[in-house]
């Protein structure tokens, strides 16, 4: 009977709310109606969590075991991923603070370290996250070329991946302008005047990138214009087109596999394809 | 009615391609569910990632100089270090090449990669030719970077960073 008064007690209400505080809210209609699906704990559960979730549907239902491992991708292409998200996030706070604007923008900037509530704490979110990005990027790119992953079927991927890296390049460069400091201003300076060597276009083309013959008030607005509105949706774009790409095709460890798992076999389909057609 | 023949006759439905027989072989238990396994780690990598981020943002401030001054030329001007090595390669050859000519063939060559790569196999050892390659110019971005961003200073002369370091971030 201990067994049965301990059950009555665990059913309690009061048991429930203490020890299972979640439950009463998992059973409210305002949590289903937002989760739809059962439990993730039953195999349709957690098949649900993919189907039924736009932002988890790029996720596959399940993966071959080995893409589990952090070894098959090192997981950089995401961090790299995660790193854009906190820019995004980060750049926004830093837009209701800031004006394109010589001198206004470097007012700004000191503004924003003196008034504004984690003014300076998100600015350095935003550039040590700007800085980790193009490294990561260039690492994920390391491992890809050194696993053989950009190979039939992800050559066009590898393409994609290299536009990636150059946006993820030049929004690092046109941000670099915008707090309107010396360090700023002469690294766009030096890093514009290659602009100048274009062949046939020259100086036109270092002024099309400017607005003007020197880096100015034309410059600063251009370099933001780029920075916080064409750069960004263009990675946007492309890093869906990235990311459907790896959702479709898989990852490449999962090839490897295959490709081991053949080797080992004794005969090869081949084989097995001719035994059967002479049977 | 007509009569069943007696002959079967035999149709050629289709080939069957390599790839299709790949598949079949591969086990299905060998998969596991996303939710919980992978998501999880996701999950993870993407909290310490943050945490790396907040940690950095906390210890270290970002720079914040004077005012732009077009009239006053700092001791000397760095591209930001992801350009330093373009910069040091600049001080070496002609601004057309180093500038325009090589940053544009590597970056055509790059993307040519899947295209060029003709060998058998994935493994490093069926692409050492590539491998070779792709290594040799990593490598030389990567001391024309270092140097760049680590060991130059005023007029961009040779300078040892620990005597003084001339990088900002
Ligand atoms: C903004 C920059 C980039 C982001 C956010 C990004 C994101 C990702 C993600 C999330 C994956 C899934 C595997 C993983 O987590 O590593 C991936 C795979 C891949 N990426 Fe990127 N990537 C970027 C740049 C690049 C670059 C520069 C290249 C090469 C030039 C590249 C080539 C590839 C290829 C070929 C795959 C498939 C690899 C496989 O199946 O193992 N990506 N990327």
């Amino acid at each position: 009977m201990a067994s049965n008064g301990k059950r009555r007690v665990r059913d309690t209400d009061l048991y429930r709310s203490v020890f299972h505080p979640g439950d009463r809210f998992r059973r409210s209609e305002v949590y289903k109606s937002v989760v739809r699906h059962p439990p993730p704990d039953t195999p349709r559960g957690r098949a649900m969590t993919s189907f039924h979730n736009l932002f988890l549907h790029i996720y596959p239902v399940k993966v071959p075991r080995e893409v589990v491992g952090w070894r098959a991708t090192l997981r950089l292409g995401f961090i790299s991923s995660v790193l854009f998200l906190i820019l995004f996030i980060s750049g926004t706070y830093l837009m209701f603070f800031y004006r394109p604007v010589v001198p206004q923008a470097y007012l700004d900037m000191h503004d924003l370290h003196a008034d504004v509530a984690f003014g300076q704490f998100i600015r350095n979110i935003h550039r040590w996250s700007a800085h980790l990005m193009v490294l990561v990027v260039f690492l994920h790119m390391m491992r890809v070329f050194y696993s053989g992953a950009y190979r039939a079927p992800r050559q066009f991927n590898w393409v994609v991946g290299v536009g990636l890296l150059l946006l993820t390049l030049l929004l690092s460069f046109t941000g670099y302008l915008l707090p309107w400091d010396q360090l700023a201003f002469w690294a766009i300076t030096v890093g514009t005047n290659i602009a100048g060597y274009v062949p046939l276009l020259g100086d036109n083309a270092r002024q099309v990138l400017l607005g003007g013959p020197e880096v100015g008030g034309d410059a600063l607005l251009r370099f933001y214009v780029l920075h916080i509105y064409v750069l960004p949706s263009l990675v946007v774009l492309l890093l869906s087109v990235h990311i459907w790409r790896v959702r479709k095709d898989g990852f490449a460890v999962a090839d490897r596999e295959d490709e081991a798992a053949l080797d080992r076999s004794e005969t090869s389909p081949r084989e097995e394809v001719e035994d059967d057609a002479r049977a | 009615m007509p009569e069943p023949e007696e002959e079967p006759r035999y149709r050629l439905l289709g080939v069957v391609p390599r790839e299709i027989e790949v598949r079949k072989k591969q086990e299905p238990d060998d998969a596991v569910f996303t939710w919980p396994h992978f998501l999880i780690r996701h999950a993870v990598v993407a909290g310490a990632t943050v945490a790396v981020i907040f940690a950095l943002a906390i210890a270290f401030d970002a720079p914040l100089q004077s005012m732009a001054d077009a009239n006053r030329t700092p001791p000397v001007a760095k591209a930001p270090w992801y350009f330093a090595g373009l910069q040091e390669l600049l001080a070496h050859v002609h601004p057309m090449v180093a500038g325009i000519l090589v940053p544009g063939a590597a970056v055509a060559w790059l993307a040519l990669i899947p295209y060029l790569d003709r060998s058998r196999g994935w493994r490093i050892r069926d692409r050492k030719l590539l491998v070779t390659l792709f290594t040799a110019l990593a490598v030389a971005a990567l001391v024309l970077t270092l140097v760049g961003s680590l060991f130059r200073g005023p007029e961009w002369s040779w300078s040892w960073p620990w005597q003084h370091l001339y990088l900002e971030l």
